[in-house]
């Protein structure tokens, strides 16, 4: 992985008190870890928490490492979950990140550790993705840290109370003993601002200092009898011990508003949102001051019963601003009123939609119906009334201005990828042998459900692709196949699909694109990578894992050679039942460009003989029947007018961002398609031979066309 | 409560893999430099992938804020925008529709255009009206600056992300925001991206506006008429260059000024492609359809479709025509352009050719092939070889050698055998039909002629692609125009659902030939009363 941050960047995770550093979000959470004294760090990359992961990767070396911190480039969620056990017996604090997918996979080890219960603080940061910004599916992380016992963070938007929030978390996962989930949402992720700093804290344990005596406490081991105490302690314990905490550190927030009758209540991940959308209603001002009072929950499990009942007892009536379903915040809220005998009536998600993501427009709809049933004033219900809608109604007037909506734009392939050959060549393979059942998986490669493709039939997790056509490989008359990068080979694929297809004799092909990163959470090294993100080597192999697991029909490809992956798929198609494998072997495109570029201008620079390719299409040849995109999709390969005033539509053209790769010529060769493509291969720095060669073949050039012919 | 007006708020609308993270951090630090307080939020996602992206910024005058922390919201609110700036315009129009654009917002947009792959893909154009994006900017908008800044950076060296600095540099220089064009600067260095060539592009677009000499988009200079005619007599040998002088002066004498243009093009394509007596039988041809047209007095709309498609259409890409393409000196010499190449540079091209059997036997006098490929359409022989098991012939010649160029140049030769050829005789049997239907509808009603006129744009492409495409078209005549058109004939009804199912029809094909059979359908169903 090249890295993310600048050296610069990361020496600001040395600096101490009262200094001002300027980073994005996961970077400021990288520095509390530190001033919190962690003495280990791990997690599996993925949209919003990926960016965590490359500022840990990259503070490895220069800062992490002589601090003894430990730092694990964990398998998968799992995995990274397991690492709190550290935690569970020592005073170790540590921190381990996933996206919000990840919990599924990790939720055995959280339920595990989460019972045994902690020493030192333990904290999950999970990447909280309700708008689903990038590939998951709409889940809030809460019902899980409810099932399990952790306690829950969600912190406003805004980095110093970030900081301020993980150093808190540590202690009450420390106070508590349960280990604490800390939910980071994309936009939260993503900004970019100050804070001024505090020491860093050098833990006590750590690799320069390590253990010496290892303790045996069986009270902290799940296993009956002791399970039965652990979850009575649970409540008995470390949920009043959280409940006292957080009071006592005023971790919550109330914003005293002079309206004696009405109160918000609402949470970390859409506060900010909140507040602007008071402001823009009149209702408040910039600087957190509200006419309505109002309580901002940085900790959204376990609730405080005595804090809610404060606030909500003398009030007519309060609003439950909360994103995402189930609504269990709402829903404990609603039951802590009723135990109270409180007569405040509560809205919430009556008045707010369900589900989705709320947006300001949604909140505010929502807060000027509320206002808008608790006001009598004529003079303001019509003020509330064009304030609170007048959103919605300019979207509306955008939405509908044009008949014909904005064309939409899908994400793509790069310029390059070897991922798109392999879909080109099924494609291609669709005219002959129709059409199969396509099993799709979790990375770049979920992309070819999009056009110009269109081969994907389900996407089900991640690692699971294979797995998921299990029945369907046998009841229905289809030939099954399903694609998995390298990435989810290591991180669940051997085990979950193929272990489980070779185990059940299931009849499919999968293909494996081995392109040595987790490109999509943006190039993570992974088992394939021969190299961790400590930047230690390895040798994992897929061939001889596959082997391992008893694969015996593999078979390697040059993806951008489509003749040789239109043979390997071919001859799979015809192979008898059982599952048969094709490994389809190239870099990333984009991480191999961004790599080479700077070593390829070097060595042209200092008179290397270097030759480049690049595509081109013949304008004059090209008849604009576009059919070369509906095979590729390629970034570079767009459209432009025609040299000719007779043709009306646009012809097809190489851009020079084109990394020469060879798949468009390949294309036209393989699908039949047309002779407008060519490969420009620039000889940088002629050899003597070249010239020479050169001189003969104008030499015979000149003999037959006797024009001044040069090259 | 009091409401501040200095509360700022950006959005940029981005194009994934573009440079829009490095856009934002200049405009966070310039707002650090003037004394702000600033939000900058980026949603990288998949953005990398090409796809649709967004940036925001939120800034506040710490000035005026007392020193107290302010609420910045992490979603921008639609209607409540300052200042909109936009990489890509495709991407300005999405979010103007998602209602971000308002009376008090200014956008600063490139117009160039990235064409998403849903644009890229129907056989005609998919790609998005400029002029619908212009209309949503300018209503929703106070200020509206957009120009090319891809063109821009290309002029001056730049590559597409050049885009980024020129923009900063039109939105400094656009006033909107309060910050110097020191800060700017200032910022560009701290960032230390590239600095030497942004700090370049970012004057380029501060004096862009400045001189206030942007225009939004380049108008194609107007060529003159003579430098038209010029230009083509040029690449045509001096016997048939006078050849097509007298056939321009007929042209000049005969059609409208609307349509010389057209058809000096045609009539040098033509004579280019075979010889000066073919361009003489398009003339011939295009006599008959322009004679209706001015009878029924239709204002040559029919007469300018159909002398593009006819021209087209009889200059069929063949083999000896692709070889004669791929081997002319201009070829090289475009490429070498193309690529920007230096004098101390070589290069060489390789061609992907891969020919059907079609193709090739196509090229052999009619006479002797016609007999065998009739026998190869029985059933007998599709017993032995079917059709599925297509014949091709791949080839990568590398034309800049004299092995690959020779090949070609033998092909080339062929050429006084085109009429004579499968191919020729196949091909215009078939210009014939459409030329007949195109006389028939017109005759009947106008604009249905001036919808089979325009069928003929289906056709495109080669080998299997163009018999798809043949397919279509015929089709198209056969089962939906000329039934249509028969069963309103009957009933003596006007040809409303004629037009309507034809243009629908076309529409379809045009996105996907596969359409026809959905085209086919859409007829029937109007025919049996099914559908109005």
């Amino acid at each position: 992985m090249g890295s993310n941050y600048s050296k610069e960047t990361i020496e600001q995770l040395k600096f101490g008190q009262g200094k001002t550093f300027y980073g994005d979000a996961t970077l400021v959470i990288l520095k509390a870890f530190l001033q919190s004294g962690v003495s280990y760090l791990g997690g599996y990359p993925g949209s919003p928490t990926a960016g965590l992961i490359d500022a840990i990767s990259d503070a490895y070396e220069p800062i992490l490492k002589d601090m003894g911190i430990y730092f694990d480039c964990s398998g998968n969620e799992a995995s990274a979950a397991a690492l709190l056990s550290a935690s569970i017996s020592y005073p170790i604090r540590g921190s381990v990140n996933w996206k919000i997918v990840g919990t599924n996979v990790a939720s055995d080890a959280l339920s595990h550790i989460s019972s045994s219960g902690v020493t030192g603080g333990a904290m999950v940061i999970v990447g909280e993705d309700y708008g689903c910004d990038s590939t998951c599916v709409a889940e809030r992380a809460l019902p899980f840290a409810l099932k399990s016992t952790m306690a829950v963070i969600d912190p406003r938007g805004d980095l110093q109370h970030l900081a301020k929030m993980v150093e808190e978390g540590f202690n009450l996962s420390e106070y508590t003993n349960m280990p604490v989930m800390f939910l980071l949402s994309t936009r939260v992720a993503h900004i970019r601002g100050k804070i001024t700093c505090k020491d860093n804290i050098q833990p006590k344990i750590s690799m320069l200092s390590p253990l010496n005596d290892l303790t045996t406490d069986l009270n902290k081991i799940p296993l009956p009898p002791f399970t039965y105490e652990q979850e009575r302690n649970k409540f008995s314990k470390r949920i009043p011990a959280a409940r006292q905490f957080i009071v006592e550190r005023r971790l919550n927030e109330i914003i005293e508003g002079n309206d004696q009758n009405l109160g918000i209540i609402t949470h970390g991940t859409i506060f900010n949102s909140m507040m602007r959308c008071l402001y823009n209603l009149g209702e408040a001002n910039l600087y957190g001051e509200s006419r309505i009072p109002i309580l901002n929950l940085n900790v959204i499990h376990p609730l405080v019963p005595e804090e809610i009942v404060n606030f909500l007892r003398d009030k007519q009536a309060v609003l439950i601003v909360e994103e995402g379903m189930p609504n269990l915040i709402e829903e404990q809220i609603r039951a802590i009123a009723q135990r109270a005998k409180l007569g405040v009536d509560i809205f919430g998600k009556d008045i707010l939609p369900q589900a989705g993501e709320y947006t300001p427009d949604h909140i505010i709809k929502g807060i000027g119906s509320f206002l808008l049933k608790n006001t009598t004033s004529t003079y303001e219900k019509e003020r509330i009334e064009e304030k609170s809608e007048y959103i919605a109604k300019h979207k509306e007037k955008a939405a509908n201005f044009l008949k014909e909506p904005v064309t939409k734009r899908n994400p793509v392939f790069c310029t390059g990828c070897p991922e798109r050959p392999v879909f080109t060549a099924i494609k291609i393979l669709e005219d002959k042998y129709g059409k199969s059942y396509y099993a799709s998986d979790i990375g770049c490669y979920s992309m070819s459900g999009l056009p110009p493709f269109d081969l994907s039939n389900s996407i089900t997790g991640m690692g699971i692709g294979l797995a998921s056509a299990g029945a369907l490989s046998r009841m229905a008359n289809k030939r099954v196949i399903s694609f998995m990068g390298d990435g989810t080979f290591w991180h669940s694929g051997l085990t979950t699909s193929i272990t489980n297809a070779v185990y059940n004799k299931q009849d499919a092909v999968l293909i494996i694109l081995e392109n040595f990163w987790t490109s999509m959470t943006g190039h993570h090294e992974n088992p394939a990578s021969g190299r961790n993100m400590r930047q230690e080597g390895v040798g994992m192999d897929i061939e001889k894992a596959l082997k391992g697991a008893g694969v015996n029909w593999i078979k390697k490809v040059n993806p951008y050679d489509l003749h040789e992956s239109m043979g390997a798929l071919e001859k799979a198609y015809k192979a008898d039942k059982g599952l048969k494998v094709i490994i389809s072997k190239a870099e990333c495109q984009l991480e191999k460009t961004r790599r080479e570029k700077v070593v390829i201008k070097r060595k042209i620079e200092s008179g290397k003989r270097m030759v480049q390719p690049i595509l081109g299409i013949d304008p004059d040849i090209c008849t604009g029947d576009h059919s070369c995109i509906r095979y590729n999709g390629c970034p570079s390969l767009t459209l432009k007018e025609s040299p000719t005033i007779l043709r009306d539509d646009p012809i097809a053209s190489i851009e020079h961002s084109c990394v020469g790769c060879g798949l468009c010529g390949e294309i036209a060769h393989a699908a039949v398609l047309c002779p407008s493509f060519y490969k420009v291969e620039v000889i940088n720095n002629p050899s003597l031979f070249d010239k020479l060669a050169n001189k003969v073949n104008l030499f015979f050039l000149h003999l037959i066309t006797k024009n001044g012919w040069t090259n | 409560m009091e409401r501040s007006s200095e509360l700022l708020k950006i959005l940029i609308p981005a194009v994934g893999g573009q440079g829009g993270g490095v856009l934002t951090e200049w405009l966070v630090q310039a707002f650090f430099l003037e004394g702000f307080e600033v939000q900058g939020i980026g949603l990288p996602g998949l953005s990398q992938r090409g796809g649709s992206t967004v940036y925001y910024l939120e800034a506040h005058p710490k000035a005026s804020s007392n020193e107290k922390q302010i609420i910045f919201s992490q979603y921008p609110v639609p209607g409540d925008v300052d200042v909109m700036l936009a990489q890509e315009f495709l991407e300005l129009g999405r979010a103007l529709e998602e209602g971000y654009g308002s009376d008090k917002t200014t956008i600063v947009t490139s117009t160039h255009r990235i064409y998403s792959t849903l644009e890229k893909m129907p056989i005609s154009s998919g790609i998005y009206s400029d002029e619908n994006l212009r209309k949503l900017a300018i209503n929703f908008s106070s200020k509206f600056i957009g120009f090319n800044a891809l063109d821009i950076a290309k002029e001056n060296g730049m590559d597409e992300l050049g885009v980024n600095a020129i923009l900063l540099g039109a939105l400094g220089a656009s006033e909107a925001l309060p910050i110097s064009e020191v800060a700017y600067l200032k910022a560009i260095e701290q960032a230390g991206v590239a600095v030497g060539s942004n700090i370049k592009a970012f004057r380029i677009g501060w004096d862009l506006i400045k001189s206030g000499k942007y225009t939004e988009q380049k108008a194609k200079p107007q060529q003159k008429w003579e430098e038209f005619i010029k230009e083509r007599v040029e690449k045509l040998d001096a016997k048939m260059g006078e050849e097509y002088i007298k056939l321009i002066s007929e042209i000049e004498k005969d059609y409208p000024t609307r349509l010389r243009e057209i058809l000096a093009e045609a009539l040098f394509r033509l004579i280019d492609y075979q010889d000066v007596w073919y361009a003489k039988k398009y003339l011939r041809e295009l006599q008959i359809i322009y004679d209706i047209d001015r009878e029924m007095k239709g204002g040559f709309k029919l007469t300018e479709v159909f002398a593009k498609n006819l021209a087209l259409w009889m200059s069929y890409e063949d083999g000896i025509r692709v070889a004669d393409l791929k081997i002319r000196p201009e070829r090289f010499k475009r490429i070498k352009e193309e690529m920007r190449l230096r004098d101390d540079q070589m290069f060489r091209v390789t061609d992907y050719l891969k020919p059907d059997a079609e193709e090739v036997y196509g090229l052999l006098p009619n006479l002797l092939i016609a007999p065998i490929v009739r026998f190869t359409e029985t059933n007998l022989f599709r017993s032995y070889w079917p059709e599925s098991k297509r014949l091709t012939v791949g080839q990568k010649p590398i034309t800049t050698s004299f092995s690959g160029f020779l090949r070609l140049w033998l092909l080339t030769k062929l050429k006084f055998m085109r009429p004579y050829s499968y191919r020729y005789h196949k091909e215009h049997s078939l210009i014939k039909k459409y030329k007949n239907n195109v006389e028939k509808f017109a005759r009947l009603n106008y604009d249905l002629g001036c919808i089979v006129a325009k069928s003929a744009q289906i056709i495109k492409g080669y080998g299997r692609v163009r018999r798809k495409a043949m397919d279509a078209f015929i089709r198209f005549l056969d089962n939906i125009i000329i039934p249509l058109a028969e069963y309103e004939k009957k009933s003596r009804k006007a040809f409303h659902m004629s037009l309507d199912i034809g243009e629908k029809s076309l529409k379809l094909i045009l996105t996907s030939t596969e359409e026809i059979s959905k085209a086919e359908k859409l007829a029937q169903d109007v025919m049996q009363g099914k559908a109005t």
